[in-house]
């Protein structure tokens, strides 16, 4: 750890701090093997596994959008699938639409993270400085999401077409006439200098692997950064940290349009996955897995929720296959969670792993010098 | 002749909406709005309550027999959710929330396992009547009565029994109920229970008037919480009542104007309005009024 | 009664001609309560200017309504000549307010040195904040606490730790909610000391008191409220002698 070189200095004095769990160099190092095996892993992996390892990581960006407003913003949002489901919607209208004309899906992309951003805007500036209970935020994104859930299996009339996409109703977005494109797959770039990632490829797995990876050290940074400390501030006494002179309003609504932005983006990554969108992703059940993955994992840690997220969709997968019991098994996890490790399992294995470490190790605790 | 036929259906409409609000809430009100605590497994002790009438009313029960079944094992059931888990998360909002929420999905998933996802039924008694073209179910109009009749009973229990003093007492200073010789903990239990107990009974009773599947219960959720927390907490048991006025009103006008959709949409954007202009409820804006007005 | 029933003249108040707050019959009303009934009165720039007054006299509500942490149910707040009564409490901090609130409001979970970081971090690049927090801290009384968890902190220490919070911000106007509450004679005179050498460095501060002696020794200009009202005001000495204030302290007003 003598080692004196700059840009490492750098980069750890930002992405490591007192708002996450593992800051040492032994975790670092766990955390790059870990990485390592999971670029491996389609060498090592059936193709279905990694199709599925795909979708599990597009559920780690999702769960990462909850983490950051519920555990370090203190905003409990009980309907975060909603910004998921508009963004995927939004992908496949606008990717349906422009697939043939622009030749990528540059733009879906893009629309699936704007929507989102403009709906959480609204919904979030009417919340915020109508100064609501955070309890009430929480349910009433619940039923936002229910109600959209009901809006969109009533739109089964071919009236609702916009383009050459067909809402659908129950049976999820499709295109207008059999003439018009389907759902495309992700492809970006521009003009004949485009990458095309098949959802059942390890190409795509490689994308979102790298994706996930880039939102964890962003979302790493930030908490860690002032506007992290801003927002923790928030979460522990909202009024205090007004009377020192921060709107916290503002904060508030953009660290929800942040969220919204970032679980938008899942849900693009999802449509463009499964070339497949759907009402039911706007149910109870879609949006309880988030806080199921988040709360299991402990709120307050964005690795904690990676890890958690990992392993619970896992679970569920293995379960999945032996009947109909993976939604009981992960609320009987959830509520033993509660009770038993208010603060997560992970993060409370984590902190009792960092402990030993450094005690068997010797290495020195952070010092405040580093936080910025 | 069909003119007053439509007047008719309009009140029926409202009517009905409001029993519908108030059967969900009114178990809700007793936890939420004394407790404090967000029960998100309120709906599935109502669907546990609809699959206990409906299951004994099939094996030859009187409806009368089988609502007050339903009622007891809901009631039971909260009773064993407060003793085992709500109780640890008294004072922490959010987080009862998530938690009753896991509980939600234990019930109604383990429900499925159980007992599968085909729907039951069971035959709304006391057939109907009729106002020049329209048809009217009688039993609707029962259902009212019950939700009315539950609201008075709550109201006269909290003001006129020993266990309404003793739940004031525990709800408003705990300590100093407890120094009192009030057992603040069976306080809690009892309150839950009963209303998981009320809930249970509205299950019972909408089992007559709904199909009855696993799943049953996740509608009424939201739409109970919404109308109790319009209702304000001053006076919580009135709060409902003002509350399931008000929202009824909108949800029958918007939805014969527009559709059923635009009538969901239109209770959330009437309960939105309200908490704008009066952030703590109805019940609570009423009584500031009231106290300014004898101040002056 | 909403004139003051006595009015003594300001004994060596700094700039009398430029009043840094002025409250303007101010109502606020709780349910059907007046915690505050008409209460108008000012306070020099410069000076220290203690708040009395019996439990319930509105003394709590009044600060609340200068931070803007609740807004009266009607009234004027006017601070530097500005009309602040419709602005939000992060307004005011900027333009100089900043307060202690009764109950400390400081963040448990955090140390020393991230308590202050949050209010410091709005003014201050991050590169200064250590030095910051190292000059405050010697200031408060806590030199070298900076990597303590606030729950360690006694009750005296947390005190003064959030007098370092509301002083953070650099304001012109420190309102101070009790600052000796709970603290040891010792501490007390040293609390009393931290705010004079505020004042001398020309922060303008009011303090809501119920110790006496404690009062006295900031040799502050006094106002005392009672039931949502200005009672009396003068010097320390002036307001001690005050048989009206006397009756109302031991309740038989």
């Amino acid at each position: 750890m003598s080692q004196p070189n700059p840009l490492v200095a750098g980069i750890s004095r930002r992405l490591n701090g007192p708002q996450t769990l593992g800051n040492s160099a032994f975790f670092w190092c766990a955390w790059l093997l870990g990485l390592a095996l999971l670029v491996a892993l389609p060498l090592l992996v059936s193709r279905y596994q990694v199709i599925n390892a795909s979708n599990i990581l597009i559920s780690c960006i999702l769960a990462m959008s909850l983490c950051l407003i519920w555990g370090y913003g203190g905003i409990l949002s009980l309907g975060q699938a909603s910004f998921y489901c508009i963004g995927g919607y939004a992908f496949g209208v606008v990717g349906i639409n422009l697939i043939d004309a622009q030749g990528n899906t540059d733009l879906a992309l893009l629309a699936g993270i704007a929507i989102p951003v403009v709906f959480a805007t609204v919904l979030g500036g009417m919340m915020f400085y109508s100064r609501l209970k955070g309890v009430y935020i929480a349910i009433l994104m619940l039923v936002v999401s229910l109600l959209l859930g009901l809006f969109m299996r009533q739109t089964a009339d071919p009236s609702y077409t916009i383009g050459s996409a067909f809402l659908g109703g129950m049976n999820g977005l499709r295109p207008a006439t059999s003439a018009d494109p389907s759902i495309p797959n992700m492809i970006l770039g521009f003009g004949d200098y485009v990458i095309a990632f098949d959802g059942r490829r390890s190409e795509f797995y490689w994308l979102v692997l790298g994706l996930t990876t880039a939102i964890y050290l962003g979302l790493r940074w930030l908490v860690n950064s002032s506007f992290g400390y801003v927002l923790i501030a928030c979460r522990e006494d909202l009024d205090r940290t007004e009377t020192f002179g921060y709107d916290v309003r503002l904060v508030q609504l953009a660290v929800f349009c942040l969220s919204a932005a970032i679980a938008g983006f899942s849900g693009a990554l999802y449509t463009a996955w499964g070339t497949y969108i759907h009402p039911d992703g706007f149910g109870v059940a879609p949006n309880i897995l988030v806080v199921i993955w988040v709360a299991v994992g402990g709120r307050r840690d964005l690795t904690s929720v990676i890890v958690s997220t990992m392993l619970l969709s896992w679970i569920s997968l293995e379960l999945t296959s032996s009947g109909e019991i993976s939604l009981l098994a992960l609320g009987v996890i959830l509520v033993l969670a509660m009770l038993l490790a208010p603060e997560g399992i992970i993060a409370t294995a984590g902190a009792w792993i960092g402990r030993t470490v450094r005690r068997r190790g010797g290495m020195p605790a952070r010092s405040r010098e580093s936080v910025t | 002749m069909d003119f007053v036929g439509q007047i008719v259906s309009y009140f029926y409409q409202y009517f009905d909406n409001a029993a519908f609000l108030i059967l969900a809430a009114v178990g809700l009100i007793l936890i939420y709005g004394m407790m404090g605590v967000i029960n998100m497994a309120h709906g599935e002790l109502m669907m546990i309550g609809a699959y206990v009438a409906t299951l004994t009313y099939n094996a030859g029960t009187p409806v009368p027999l089988a609502i007050a079944l339903a009622g007891c094992a809901a009631g039971a059931a909260g009773i064993i959710i407060e003793r085992l888990i709500v109780r640890h998360f008294y004072n922490q909002l959010l987080s009862s929330l998530v938690v009753t929420w896991g509980l939600s999905l234990i019930l109604s998933q383990g429900v499925l396992v159980l007992l599968g996802p085909s729907t039951m039924n069971m035959p709304t008694p006391l057939g109907s009547f009729s106002v020049g073209d329209f048809s009217f179910g009688v039993y609707r109009m029962v259902l009212f009565g019950v939700a009315v009749a539950m609201i008075v009973g709550i109201w006269m229990l909290f003001r006129y029994t020993a266990f309404g003093n003793r739940a004031h007492a525990a709800m408003e200073n705990p300590r100093m109920a407890e120094a009192l010789g009030v057992n603040t903990r069976r306080v809690y239990t009892t309150t839950f229970g009963l209303g998981s107990a009320l809930g249970g009974i509205a299950g019972g009773m909408f089992a007559m008037t709904a199909a009855v599947s696993p799943f049953f219960g996740q509608s009424y959720t939201p739409l109970a919480f919404i109308t109790v927390v319009i209702g304000g907490g001053a006076n919580a048991v009135l709060g409902l009542a003002y509350a399931a006025a008000y929202l009824a009103g909108v949800q029958t006008i918007t939805s014969n104007v527009f559709n059923q959709y635009i009538g969901y949409v239109s209770i959330m954007a009437a309960a939105f309005v309200v908490l704008l202009a009066m952030p703590s409820g109805i019940s609570d804006f009423i009584e500031r009024r009231r106290m300014r007005s004898m101040q002056r | 009664m909403s004139e003051p029933s006595t009015t003594m003249t300001v004994p060596h108040a700094p700039d009398p001609t430029a009043p840094i707050l002025e409250v303007v019959d101010i109502y606020k009303l709780y349910g059907g309560v007046h915690a505050l009934d008409g209460l108008s009165m000012s306070v020099q720039t410069g000076e220290v200017h203690c708040v009395l007054g019996p439990n319930g006299a509105g003394k709590s509500t009044f600060f609340k309504m200068l931070m803007g942490t609740e807004r009266p149910t009607s009234g004027r707040v006017v601070y530097k000549g500005e009309d602040v009564t419709r602005y939000p409490a992060y307004r005011r901090a900027r333009l100089g307010l900043s307060v202690k609130f009764q109950n400390l409001r400081v963040f448990p979970e955090l140390t020393v040195y991230q308590n202050l970081f949050v209010p410091l971090r709005r003014k201050h690049a991050p590169a200064q904040i250590p030095a910051r927090v190292g000059a405050m801290l010697a200031q408060v009384r806590l030199p070298g606490s900076e990597d303590r968890p606030v729950q360690q902190l006694s009750h005296g220490q947390q005190q003064w730790l959030a007098i370092a919070m509301s002083l953070a911000s650099d304001p012109e106007l420190l309102l101070l909610d009790e600052p000796t509450a709970g603290l040891s004679q010792d501490e007390s005179e040293q609390t009393a000391a931290i705010i004079n050498e505020v004042n001398a460095s020309g922060v303008t501060v009011i303090v809501i008191e119920h110790d006496m002696a404690f009062i006295r020794s900031l040799k502050a200009r006094t106002s005392v409220l009672h039931y949502g009202r200005l009672f009396a005001q003068g010097s320390f000495d002036e307001i001690a002698a005050n048989e009206d204030v006397r009756r109302i302290y031991l309740g038989t007003a």
